[in-house]
């Protein structure tokens, strides 16, 4: 059973499409990247299966069914523009906003003190929201998404204002998360962390996927049929290049149609004059391919 | 629906605002500043002219039937002995030695006269001593069965009675007062009540769109539950607001009738109370869901401020025509205060306590309340669900008529 299986969903805001069509689903265990330019549809889309909004048309359903008030307890969501009591004292917001999870309140004050203690923010349990730093109020937001234990997490953004070894933290949280077999949805503009780990993508681009598969596959359909490499001597006159590419020290050798790496590879290999430190299949990055999808560039 | 939730959002509103440093003295310091001021009054008049026994010197023989030495009681409870002497000189001695604290001389022709000689350490006789000669010499022409001109040279005025517009039945002086000032003493508490609880509700809406909290609670609930528990929530704050003030009130009333005799023949006006208990929690609602779709149309508090402004206006209206619903209480402007269901709790109260109010414009005046009661939670529900997540602008005509005719679409 799928956790998220949207189809065709449709969505207009004063004759404006803001969603057309979108089509996804995300599996039990899978960390899931939707990516996509702002106004691109993505927060729409969240908030239709949240059940903010409904849609004109399609069907979301959420754990296997449609939306109902008690599949709201299994779902954990981190929104965009987030905020916290300011007044309250940092773990008694976290409980009150578990107790609207369904948490029992003392079951919901011992898994936010325990939080607090793995996340190092026990120090601050008794604090005022106001007096924590912004990355400290981050992960007491992380903290409220999750402590309800929701099957299905739904982060927009999450590692904003975390340093590096918090941004660990959150990670290795949502590493724990897909490892116990729930789901997590997670929307950011980093792109360096979507190839770290999501399983599968999807890109939005004016209301519409754009781009559907695991990483590997999206990058193959944008990969340019090219090595790269570095190392001393020419890299000319190779068999099956059609042209070469120099940029900071790294060559970039587009490849003949029928040409395979191996065969460059080979070739690379017989020169004496030539000694090669690095040899790579040219896979672009997903900050590249996101530029290109977002200028109107479809893939192969 | 989840019971739970709104009912966790209700205790948790409780809990917060109850514990307001402004909530906490507003309830507990208003009551403790009246009660402090009528405390001060009474200890000046019990403590602050604490006197010894008094003297009395009868020249004119008409304490004769009197013992020599009487204990007043005064309206404190206080008792206090006048002592009769014989010869002024002795009273003068007793005084010097602090035995006494003045003492009244009757002169020969008081009868005639009505006038009578006091003399204290001071200088005049304060006013507890004359209260208490007073009462004494009462009793002294009572037991001397004095002509009654003479009682009524001594005591002009004893009493005033006053009448309601439309009733024999007499009431005395103090009773009207009581009668004036309970509607309105009790109709500010509502109003205090019911516009401090449902302002809580709008700043607490705003701020946690402002705050974007709301995009958590809007994934968690439906709108209804939402505004449901906080509306729940902050009325029970009102409600203890409320009633620790008119629990003070009754408390404080019932003491003084106990201790002070000039009071001890009041009847607090129930109807009114009745009425102002009845038109609580419709006029509680009717304001919530008003000032509740205001917190959920606008973007900043200040914002929701000036909205909410207009509706208390509305509330508080009736003090400015008081003189024209005390002088016609039964006319049309009367009337329409009182089944105007904004002006309602207040000029009813006034209503009910000077005239007998017919049981149709009673009847009227509630269900039209109610109704509004209705109408504003729908209104409000309608526009919470699109103005949840709306931030940063705040609703337009066109957003709200749409929210009215659709039913409710929120977001963007």
């Amino acid at each position: 059973m799928a956790m998220l299986n949207i189809v065709d969903v449709k969505k207009s805001f004063a004759g404006t499409e803001a969603v057309r069509g979108v089509s996804f689903n995300v599996e039990p265990g899978e960390l899931f990247g939707v990516l996509g330019p702002n106004g691109a549809g993505k927060t729409t889309t969240i908030r239709m299966i949240l059940d903010i909004l409904r849609p004109d048309s399609g069907s979301i359903e959420v754990l296997g069914g449609a939306m109902d008030e008690a599949k709201k307890n299994r779902i954990g969501y981190l929104p965009e523009e987030r905020g916290l009591y300011r007044n309250l004292k940092v773990l008694d917001c976290m409980v009150y906003l578990a107790t609207l999870k369904g948490l029992e309140r003392n079951e919901a004050r011992k898994r936010a003190s325990d939080y607090l203690e793995r996340v190092e923010l026990g120090h601050v349990a008794q604090k005022k929201v106001s007096e924590l730093s912004k990355g400290m109020q981050q992960k007491v937001q992380f903290g409220t998404t999750i402590l309800h234990e929701p099957d299905i997490v739904i982060i927009d953004e999450p590692f904003e204002a975390l340093d590096p070894v918090n941004t660990r933290m959150v990670k290795d949280l949502l590493f724990d998360i897909r490892r116990e077999g729930r789901a997590v949805l997670m929307c950011t503009h980093q792109m360096h962390l979507i190839e770290e780990m999501c399983d599968r993508i999807v890109m939005f681009n004016r209301g519409e996927i754009v781009l559907n598969g695991t990483l590997r596959d999206v990058r193959r359909r944008f990969a340019p049929n090219a090595v790269w490499v570095e190392g001393h001597g020419s890299f000319d006159n190779l068999p099956g290049i059609e042209s070469v590419q120099t940029e900071n020290g790294q060559v970039q050798l587009n490849l003949q149609a029928g040409t395979s790496p191996q065969s460059v590879f080979q070739a690379l290999a017989s020169r004496s004059d030539t000694t090669v430190d690095r040899f790579e299949v040219a896979i672009p990055s997903l900050d590249d391919i996101f530029v290109r999808v977002v200028n109107g560039e479809r893939g192969q | 629906m989840s019971k739970a939730k709104w009912w966790t959002i209700a205790a948790h509103e409780y809990s917060v605002h109850a514990k307001r440093k402004g909530f906490l003295l507003a309830t507990f310091g208003t009551p403790l500043l009246l009660g402090a001021i009528f405390g001060a009054v009474i200890a000046f008049v019990a403590f602050g002219n604490q006197s010894n026994n008094l003297g009395v010197v009868d020249q004119a023989g008409i304490t004769t039937q009197l013992p020599a030495t009487v204990t007043i009681t005064d309206t404190l409870r206080k008792d206090v002995d006048v002592i009769r002497f014989s010869d002024e000189n002795l009273a003068k001695n007793a005084l010097s030695n602090q035995e006494i604290d003045g003492y009244l001389v009757i002169p020969n022709d008081y009868l005639q006269t009505g006038a009578l000689r006091g003399v204290a350490a001071e200088g005049n006789l304060n006013s507890d001593a004359q209260g208490r000669f007073k009462n004494y010499m009462q009793k002294a022409l009572i037991s001397h069965q004095a002509p009654l001109d003479s009682v009524r040279a001594l005591e002009p005025i004893s009493e005033v009675y006053n009448r309601k517009p439309n009733s024999n039945a007499e009431i005395s002086e103090a009773q009207g007062v009581l009668l004036f000032f309970t509607p309105y003493i009790f109709g500010i508490f509502l109003f205090i009540t019911v516009f401090s609880s449902s302002a809580y509700l709008m700043t607490a809406l705003v701020e946690e769109k402002e705050s974007r909290v709301m995009e958590i609670l809007a994934t968690s609930m439906r709108p209804f539950e939402l505004m449901l528990g906080k509306i729940v929530g902050l009325g029970l704050v009102g409600l203890t607001q409320i009633s620790i003030w008119v629990g003070t009130a009754l408390l404080g009333f019932m003491i003084a009738r106990a201790n002070i005799d000039d009071l001890a023949n009041l009847t607090l006006p129930t109807n009114v109370l009745l009425i102002g208990a009845i038109m609580f929690v419709p006029a509680y609602l009717m304001v919530a869901g008003a000032l509740g779709a205001i917190g959920a149309g606008v973007s900043a508090v200040q914002e929701g401020q000036q909205f909410s402004g207009v509706v208390s206006l509305l509330m508080i209206s009736p003090v400015w025509f008081m003189t024209l619903i005390i002088e016609n209480p039964n006319g049309f402007l009367a009337v329409f205060l009182s089944i105007f269901p904004f002006t309602a709790p207040i000029v009813m109260m006034q209503r009910v306590a000077l005239v007998s109010v017919p049981a149709w414009q009673l009847g009227l005046s509630v269900v039209v309340l109610v109704g509004m009661a209705i109408a504003m939670i729908w209104l409000s529900a309608r526009i919470v669900r699109i103005g949840m997540l709306r931030y940063g602008k705040r609703l337009s005509w066109v957003d709200i008529r749409r929210a009215l005719s659709l039913g409710g679409q929120h977001g963007e």
